[in-house]
């Protein structure tokens, strides 16, 4: 099967060229000097965009890990015969939690947590769990059933098959799933910096808690890029993972 | 095949109540704090007395309903167990607020604690699986109306209103409801200019190629940017304008272009999957195209639509929480004010509405949704 590579190029490009920017104070001082000349301090004292850019993926990063840990092994056990009886219970609870306002998740594990850097971790792994048990079950449901019947008639066990064929042909659909976590991930993130979390968050609140346009912006465009191109790196992965066709 | 199923143990009802069990004796069933600042002192079940004594009994019921072969009579037993730690629950919260503040200064306070949250948690997976296993639907609503009269009873006569939230909630009472009318009106307006313009959008998208690959590339990567990010990047644009980069203005138009991917995207893939059979029998008819359209199309494509609509609702119903740190009065304005003072229960104050307002909104518009599929189309599916 022909590979495409200028789709995965663009996006290692982009994703390579933002790392570069974000290195460069010296250019997000100039620029942010030059769009506010009338504001005494125009770039965020506490740390550079590139330090920010680090908190925020280590945010990001272990959340999402821990969701990816936790949701495909569920999603994966309730298709199971082990697991089929939690199979509607989980279902329904993704359902609901899908309806939740992440905001929500995240202001209801502080008074059960407190505040700071673990709290935000767990809320973000939690809320990040929805899209992907949802699409670990959506993908292994969609594996055909004469194709199973192929691989037990070739002799595979159960672990082997799943491994080797359920995988394989869900992996697609399941990351599509933690895409669509992750980038929710970087966004309540980002309101996750109110909770004492740290990242991108930080410029934007203290930006409009002093007035300065130029801190929010510096926090903002960062922001908004860095979900911007992992969404288009995990979409080239996603289109990497889709199963060849003879 | 079911008899034999049946006997076997109920997993799911099984971790229902152990999840219960953990809530009545491994976390603290109530927190009281001496004022609403300081650090909370956790308190037991036995600080609920009799009502608290009742949960973890009921609890251990559920328990043995799930493990006990079943003979028929599992599945009501499950959920009357259920039920009754649901009503029992404000009963028992009511009576630790109680004896907390006994004799307490009139500013101490009791919040509902993680183990009064987790035999919530468990009974409702209890009530889950009973009502899946359940043959008849009578009884789970019997329940309902059941555990709904013994919480508005709870919050009469119950104690309940020595609860903190219940405190909070009194002296923040303007401020609540102004803050519930703002969130929906916000998330109201933007819904509605979304449609006016999303529909139109994804109606061009399924006529002409280039428009949709175009306008789906872009609402898309609208919806990847943070909300927070969003609104300040409308800050420089609007104040460049002459316009408020502050206020509901850029609160109105961060919702609508947040929910503007689900409406276009929809609508194009309603249009999109009508069958050409149908359109063709209708241009047959010497229907117009816009006859086609509102009369054939957009009928057939109405469920899908409902279904963006609903999506779209869903999503600025939480976004419209973050709008409040533009400055927009919403229901966010006390989840930070909570945040800024370490104030748990009006952090839970300004959450709780937000999430009634989401599963409200996704009830409903999946009802219309439903509602609305054309009997025809119905009959074909079953």
């Amino acid at each position: 099967m022909k590979r495409r590579w200028t789709g995965p190029l663009l996006a290692a490009a982009a994703a390579g060229a933002f790392a570069y920017v974000v290195s460069r104070q010296d250019w997000w001082a100039a620029a942010l000097a030059g769009l506010f000349p009338s504001l005494p301090q125009t770039v965020f004292p506490t740390a550079t965009v590139g330090e920010l850019v680090i908190q925020h993926l280590e945010v990001v990063g272990i959340s999402s890990a821990l969701t990816i840990a936790i949701g495909v092994p569920l999603g994966i056990w309730v298709t199971r015969a082990s697991g089929k009886d939690f199979r509607e219970i989980v279902a329904a609870g993704v359902d609901f939690g899908q309806t939740f306002p992440p905001i929500a998740v995240l202001a209801l594990m502080m008074p059960l947590l407190g505040f700071g850097f673990a709290p935000a971790i767990v809320a973000l792994s939690l809320y990040g769990l929805f899209p992907v048990v949802s699409n670990t079950v959506a993908g292994l449901d969609a594996v055909p059933a004469s194709v199973l019947d192929a691989a037990r008639g070739m002799g595979m066990g159960r672990w082997r098959m799943l491994r080797a064929v359920e995988i394989p042909l869900a992996s697609r659909v399941m990351m599509g799933g933690v895409r669509t976590s992750v980038i929710v991930n970087i966004g309540t993130a980002t309101v996750a910096a109110a909770t004492g979390a740290g990242g991108l968050g930080s410029p934007i609140f203290s930006g409009i808690n002093l007035q300065n346009g130029a801190f929010v912006l510096e926090g903002a465009v960062a922001a908004a890029l860095l979900a911007v191109i992992a969404d288009a790196v995990l979409a080239q992965v996603e289109e990497a993972l889709a199963p060849a066709r003879a | 095949m079911g008899s034999a199923q049946s006997r076997r143990i109920d997993r799911v009802a099984a971790a229902g109540a152990l999840i219960a069990l953990a809530g009545c004796v491994w976390l603290p069933f109530a927190v009281s704090r001496a004022n609403r600042i300081v650090a909370g002192v956790p308190a037991g079940i036995g600080s609920a007395g009799a009502p608290g004594y009742a949960l973890a009994l009921l609890a251990v019921l559920a328990l043995v309903a799930a493990l006990y072969p079943d003979r028929g009579r599992r599945p009501a037993f499950a959920l009357a167990s259920a039920a009754a730690l649901a009503a029992i629950l404000p009963w028992a919260l009511g009576r630790s607020a109680v004896t907390l503040l006994a004799g307490a200064p009139a500013f101490a306070r009791v919040s509902v604690g993680g183990g009064a949250w987790l035999t919530a948690a468990g009974a409702a997976v209890v009530w889950f699986a009973a009502s899946q296993a359940a043959s008849r639907r009578t009884l789970g609503y019997a329940a309902a109306g059941l555990v709904a009269a013994s919480w508005a009873l709870a919050f009469a006569f119950g104690g309940l209103d020595r609860l903190s939230l219940v405190m909070e909630y009194a002296v923040q009472r303007d401020l609540f409801w102004s803050a519930v009318g703002t969130h929906l009106s916000l998330v109201g307006i933007s819904l509605g200019i979304a449609l006016l313009i999303g529909v139109p959008l994804g109606v061009a998208a399924s006529r002409v190629g280039l428009v949709r690959d175009v306008v789906l590339g872009v609402v898309g990567v609208i919806q990847t940017v943070p909300s927070l990010a969003l609104l300040g990047l409308l800050v420089v644009p609007l104040s460049l304008l002459g316009l408020p980069g502050i206020g509901p203005l850029p609160g109105v138009i961060a919702l609508t272009l947040y929910s503007l991917l689900p409406i276009v995207r929809d609508t194009y893939i309603g249009l999109a999957g009508v069958d050409p059979a149908i359109v063709d029998a209708g241009r047959g008819m010497g229907m117009s195209r816009l006859q086609l359209l509102l009369r054939v199309e957009a009928p057939l494509a109405l469920p899908l639509m409902i279904e963006g609509t609903r999506a779209a609702a869903v999503t600025i119903i939480g976004i419209a929480a973050v709008v409040a740190f533009v400055g927009v009065g919403t229901l966010g304005v006390l989840v930070f004010l909570g945040w800024g003072q370490q104030a748990d229960d009006l952090i839970l104050l300004g959450a709780l509405p937000m999430v009634v307002m989401a599963v409200v909104a996704d009830g409903s518009l999946r009802w219309l949704g439903r509602a609305v599929v054309s009997p025809g189309l119905r009959g074909d599916l079953r």
